[in-house]
């Protein structure tokens, strides 16, 4: 989709802020170096954007979103003046945290489709050295963006009806720290953006424990299924964090050939990257391992609706906490591992 | 878009996507809200092409038509239903419906005038799930949005009689079989509550 308009805005930081501040803006020619590195983001967030969010409706539960308005305004009437209304929302969310910001607005369309990112570039401090014949001047100075270029918030919106698209959207930070994600969601998507993770966090939750429940029950590798018991016992300490089902693999270091399987339980490959915020109680209520940890140096693992048809238990010192386990079965696998 | 293509232009979308996503939508909504014990039915239906084209004929009090791009702006062209056994659960599902999906709109129906009955029940809008597209092919072609309504039994079984008896083609109700038909909504209404407080009494013993 060709562009056909990029404004610019230099935001400053305006959260608890009185909103009287003038935002000036510039219209960008569709040229030159700048234009050449912002046409790359603009063809870059159709991949890079993957982050799956939708505008929130109104308090009151009416199908109506500020930000949503102002930007079908501005698609309707592709004005500097409309665009300045974006550029004075971001103002009104930006914490001094998160600083100066230069602000894009890359348009593009085809026949068919609007196009249109959104991103945010930070402002950092630098230093300047001008050398002339014989002196060199070196001057410290703090508005320096796109040192790295690569280094930005963007959101992407594509529909071509006013009425049914541009609710939903893809976002992402670029600027991300690992476990970063919740400021991502606070300020751009819920401040900014006045959206929400498309994924609810018990769909997300329950997306992913099905997936692994069900890769459990589909398999015979002792490994893969010792990899996800592992994985989803410790999954409970993941209470209230943002994460996807990709996220979780990789944070988990799962093998290739559990992703494999994991991934294969998953209807769509773009719902890999859905990120949601974990929910313990959803998880746990679809894939529930039970422990017990012996002071012999035993563990017993089992489902947790099969512990107690897998192992039989007794108790024998009800003071000690001692119990007698049992337990059948054939060897399927065994396995020593060299302590590390 | 020429008027004329509308309803063969539904009636592909209908046969080709829309009736396929139906059971599958079905099943995602029971697989979540069964959960819930006192839910009497949930049900899924893609809009008839007759009732998709009597609503894209829809006029505003100023004569023009209500959508000018009816594919794209008619949200219940698949609508879901819950039916809840009492008042209390509407709530407790609208909660669950929360949990699970994400809306874009909510809305509950009520009479305007607190001496007024007729139609309740709480309508959402809410984004299809996305675990539900058979494939790409059906993203495109299948609208973002369903419709939701909750209702009671008794608000599900007045709604149902309203709507047969008062919307057929060359007859009009009079005032006083219209005052008849508000008068079965207050009992509906009635119903409802003396089932709920019997409900909620029957729970505390328990």
């Amino acid at each position: 989709m060709e562009i056909y308009k990029i404004f610019s805005f230099l935001v400053p930081p305006g959260k608890h802020k009185d909103i009287d501040i003038s935002i000036p803006g510039a219209d960008l020619p569709l040229n030159g170096r700048l234009f050449k590195m912002l046409a790359d983001v603009y063809l870059r967030s159709d991949k890079e954007c993957n982050i799956p969010i939708l505008c929130s409706p109104a308090i009151d539960g009416e199908q109506q979103n500020d930000f949503r308005d102002e930007l079908i305004m501005l698609l309707k009437q592709k004005s500097i003046t409309t665009a300045t209304r974006l550029a004075y929302r971001l103002y009104s969310v930006t914490t001094n945290k998160s600083g100066l910001g230069l602000l894009f607005i890359i348009m593009g369309q085809d026949d068919l489709k609007q196009k249109i990112v959104i991103s945010r570039f930070p402002a950092e401090q630098g230093v300047t050295a001008e050398e002339s014949s014989d002196k060199l001047t070196v001057t410290y100075i703090e508005r320096v963006f796109m040192k790295n270029s690569h280094f930005y918030k963007s959101v992407l919106y594509t529909g071509s009806s006013f009425d049914a698209d541009f609710w939903d959207g893809s976002a992402v930070d670029k600027q991300i720290a690992p476990g970063g994600i919740k400021e991502l969601s606070n300020y751009w998507i819920e401040g900014f953006l006045l959206s929400e993770f498309k994924t609810t966090p018990k769909e997300g939750t329950r997306r992913l424990a099905n997936a692994l429940k069900i890769a459990t029950e589909n398999t015979d590798d002792i490994n893969i299924k010792r990899e996800i018991v592992s994985a989803a016992l410790l999954a409970r300490n993941l209470k209230d964090e943002v994460i996807s089902i990709n996220n979780f693999c990789n944070n988990f270091s799962l093998s290739e050939s559990t992703k494999n399987l994991i991934v294969k339980q998953i209807p769509h490959p773009e719902l890999l990257n859905s990120n949601f915020i974990f929910d313990t109680e959803e998880f746990q209520s679809i894939v529930r391992f039970k422990a017990i940890e012996l002071n012999n140096g035993a563990t017993l693992i089992a489902h947790a609706d099969k512990f107690d048809e897998c192992f039989n238990s007794k108790l024998i010192d009800a003071k000690a906490s001692k119990y007698h386990f049992e337990t059948e079965g054939s060897i399927i696998n065994t396995e020593i591992r060299k302590k590390a | 878009m020429d008027t004329k293509d509308l309803p063969k232009l539904y009636e592909q979308r209908y046969h080709d996507f829309l009736i396929k996503v139906v059971p599958i939508l079905e099943e995602h909504l029971k697989e979540r809200i069964l959960k819930y014990e006192r839910i009497d039915k949930i049900s899924v239906r893609a809009k008839s092409k007759t009732r998709f084209v009597e609503k894209a004929q829809q006029k505003s009090d100023n004569e023009l038509l209500k959508y000018d791009d009816p594919m794209n702006q008619i949200q219940d062209q698949i609508g879901a239903r819950i039916v809840t056994y009492y008042l209390d659960d509407i709530s407790n599902v609208c909660k669950i419906v929360e949990d699970y999906y994400r809306h874009i709109e909510k809305h509950q129906y009520i009479p305007d005038k607190i001496n007024e009955f007729g139609y309740e029940g709480i309508h959402y809008v809410l984004f299809l799930p996305e675990d539900i597209y058979l494939s790409n092919n059906f993203k495109d072609n299948v609208p973002k949005f369903f419709e939701l309504q909750i209702k009671t039994l008794f608000q599900h079984a007045w709604s149902e009689a309203e709507h047969d008896l008062g919307y057929k083609p060359n007859y009009e109700l009079s005032k006083y079989e219209k005052r008849k038909i508000a008068f079965t909504a207050a009992q509906a209404w009635g119903a409802d509550y003396i089932f709920n407080e019997l409900n909620q009494k029957s729970t505390l013993i328990r």
